[in-house]
């Protein structure tokens, strides 16, 4: 069960996401270059957080990632719900302690949620090749920044997870 | 962390429910452009001054770096400029004869001379989040009376128009962003079609057979659309399909604004229909096509 506290924790994070990829990451480098961090979020919540509230949390991250473009609702927020439905289905049957496991899921469910937003924006979709480098360098960047991502958010959430859980935090009190 | 098979089929379901949901709202607000505006505005309310503070710092490192680290070669271009002033200041001499002469042939033509458009300068401070959208954001907003619909330019070429505002800053869709369209006016033989972006370039549709269109040619919007006004230049034609069959031609279009560099916009607030000045010239050249 998501606390209050996670949940705006995660709020606050989804804000900071879209910051970093609409303005410093834009910055640096090339668009198909800029990793999906929204994709990262609803993927450690499918990782860690299996329950209705995290399906509708990850729902609310695609909707703030919808408005943030101004132009459509709903492409991102079923793009992410269903990697958080795919990936919560078998999360435990993968090694998520693994970095290289993380990348490589992290890779590819940023094609997975692209071509779901693809689909559903197919009206105004760009050409063939460009959803082709888009698709596969965003995966790509995706995948090489979950490792150090996954750090980042278990250092944010884990000690509360294990402290409800009676586990090591517990212990080491 | 273990979850019972009960729970994984709930959390499917309802992933499953959730996913029909956004299924609905997408069809929902794509043909309610107010409902994502408004809430790009919430948004810009948020990531505005964020997007301001991060602009800034980097603009003013920039400009350190132009200022004091990069004189390398400073006197030499120094004379160069002088050499082109000068050449431009007898240029001007000959234009502003030219000028006058327009003004009053159009007096003689009963043609009303146009007016120069009003508007705004804008500093670009931040992109789309989405990789998928080609759109920018703007350091000018509802304070400053950049509204929804007007349309951003930047030295006479079109950048794009403004979908969503909050008080300190505003969306800018570019025209090269799959899901804009311009109305598009050749230069010389009048020409129209629709200019549509495809992320990089821009291709101008709906342009019959028989017109005359050659690459090289350029093309103004024409204002019909009621957000632009008339005589922006959009860009100039890349390349001209004749193959494909059908009524249309296939005609790609190299926009006239290098949007990988845009730094600074123009906001125009002028109404919509109001003739840019780049456009005198084109509607009054003579008519290619007989």
């Amino acid at each position: 069960m998501l606390s209050w506290r996670s949940l705006l924790v995660l709020l606050f994070l989804t804000v900071g996401a879209v910051l970093l990829q609409s303005t410093v990451l834009r910055s640096f480098l090339p668009s198909y270059l800029v990793p999906s961090l929204g994709v990262l979020l609803a993927l450690y919540l499918a990782l860690n957080q299996v329950s209705i509230g995290g399906a509708l949390v990850v729902f609310g991250i695609g909707v703030l990632f919808d408005i943030s473009s101004g132009l459509v609702i709903g492409p991102w927020a079923a793009a992410f719900v269903v990697i958080y439905g795919l990936v919560s289905s078998v999360h435990q049957h993968l090694f998520a302690d693994s970095s290289l496991v993380v990348a490589i899921v992290a890779g590819a469910t940023t094609a997975i949620a692209n071509l779901v937003y693809t689909i559903l924006m197919l009206d105004v979709a760009p050409p063939p090749e460009q959803v082709a480098l888009l698709l596969f360098g965003q995966a790509i960047a995706t995948g090489l920044a979950a490792p150090p991502a996954f750090m980042l958010l278990e250092r944010v959430f884990a000690p509360r997870r294990e402290y409800y859980r009676g586990g090591r935090a517990r212990a080491v009190r | 962390m273990r979850v019972s098979i009960t729970e994984r089929s709930r959390v499917i379901a309802a992933s499953f429910a959730l996913f029909c949901l956004s299924i609905f709202l997408t069809a929902y607000t794509s043909s309610r452009a107010a409902i994502a505006g408004t809430g790009a505005s919430l948004m810009g309310e948020v990531l505005g001054p964020a997007q301001f503070a991060y602009s800034s710092v980097t603009s003013t490192l920039s400009d350190i770096w132009n200022s004091y680290l990069a004189l390398v070669d400073v006197e030499a271009e120094n004379r160069s400029l002088r050499e082109k002033i000068a050449a431009l200041e007898a240029k001007l001499l000959s234009l502003s004869e030219l000028e006058a002469e327009n003004v009053r042939l159009a007096r003689l033509l009963d043609v009303s001379v146009e007016h120069e458009l009003e508007g705004l300068v804008a500093r670009v401070i931040g992109y789309d989040a989405s990789e998928w959208r080609q759109s920018v954001v703007i350091d000018r907003g509802r304070n400053d009376g950049v509204l929804p619909g007007m349309a951003v330019v930047e030295r006479g070429g079109l950048v794009g128009q403004v979908i969503a505002s909050s008080t300190g800053s505003a969306k800018v869709l570019l025209v090269i962003d799959p899901a804009s369209g311009v109305d598009g006016v050749h230069q010389t033989s009048r020409a129209r079609g629709v200019v549509t972006g495809d992320g990089r370039q821009a291709s101008w549709d709906f342009v019959l057979r028989e017109e005359e269109v050659q690459v090289g040619d350029r093309i103004f919007t024409s204002g019909l659309e009621g957000i632009f006004p008339r005589g922006l230049l959009i860009g100039t034609v890349s390349s001209v399909d004749e193959r494909r069959s059908g009524l249309f031609k296939s005609i790609e279009v190299h926009p006239h604004v290098d949007f990988a560099t845009l730094e600074q916009v123009f906001v125009v607030t002028s109404p919509a229909g109001t003739l840019a000045r780049s456009a005198v010239a084109t509607e009054r050249e003579p008519q290619r096509r007989k």
